[in-house]
């Protein structure tokens, strides 16, 4: 593993004690890091997959609008949040890879370290389930 | 100073090398912690203003909406992590300790820790703008 700075270690740490599922990627995406109750979401447990690039986690599941629309990935909550560097909050639909739907509501921020430098991104989400 | 959970520790401490402004709540709302850049953008260090009651820092600290009016506590995103424990976001103007009209996006958050503990809310700020006098409407009043 690759030396990290001291807020994603902090930030990881934060999010291994919280019950909200939290995902935490560095500036190009890649899933640095997800806590237990994110491993519900990603059908995936974190001790199994480690870290995983953009492409690989983003396939996980299938975002969608209300109405049941496909979400594009750049309107994504954690995507505008690492690309854009700013904060973004969004609800929408999810199929999991346990093929269940659940309605997301999702908050994500940028995490800026000293002197700007672009350290990723932190989501975090609150779930509802609706089995279909 | 009581015994923090080690949650509002790692939060505080996260917050204090991030170079946006983070203010912390406990879970009655009580003012637990704001790093520096939120000084910056409050107009107060954290040890002059110390550990205040949300009824006092809600007052203290005016919000104004996008039409200069007033906004009230309840449409806060901070009070809205906090008492509703979902995440919120808006963009409105505070008005700092210093007297200075700040517009300001702001994330907050419900901090749960494990086994449905509600330890409080986080709010992450991001100002976008600043100016002497008050905004819209409120500058006609």
């Amino acid at each position: 593993m690759s030396q990290k700075d001291v807020e994603i270690i902090l930030m990881r740490q934060l999010a291994s004690y919280l019950a909200m599922p939290i995902f935490l990627v560095d500036p190009d995406g890649n899933l640095l890091f997800y806590n237990e109750p994110a491993e519900i979401l990603l059908g995936h447990r974190y001790d199994e997959t480690g870290e995983m690039p953009v492409e690989d986690w983003s396939t996980f599941f299938t975002p969608m609008e209300e109405d049941g629309s496909p979400l594009s990935q750049e309107d994504l909550p954690l995507v505008i949040a690492f690309q854009k560097r700013r904060a973004a909050h969004r609800a929408f639909w999810i199929r999991g890879l346990d093929g269940i739907f659940r309605r997301l509501e999702v908050t994500a921020f940028p995490l800026t370290g000293q002197g700007g430098k672009h350290l990723g991104a932190v989501a975090i989400f609150w779930e509802e389930e609706h089995p279909l | 100073m009581p015994q923090r959970d080690l949650e509002i520790i790692l939060m505080q401490r996260l917050a204090n090398y991030l170079p946006i402004p983070v203010l912390l709540v406990g879970p009655s709302g009580n003012l637990l912690f704001y790093n520096a850049p939120a000084e910056a953008l409050l107009g107060r260090r954290y040890e002059e203003s110390g550990m205040i009651s949300m009824k006092e820092w809600v007052t203290i600290l005016p919000a104004i909406d996008e039409k200069g009016l007033p906004l009230p506590p309840e449409d806060r995103p901070l009070t809205i992590a906090l008492q509703k424990r979902r995440a919120a976001h808006r963009t409105y103007w505070i008005r700092g300790f210093d007297g200075v009209y700040k517009k300001i996006e702001v994330t907050a958050f419900p901090l749960e820790g494990l086994a449905g503990r509600h330890l409080g809310a986080v709010a992450i700020f991001w100002e976008t703008g600043s100016a002497s006098d008050p905004p819209g409407d409120l500058r006609k009043a």
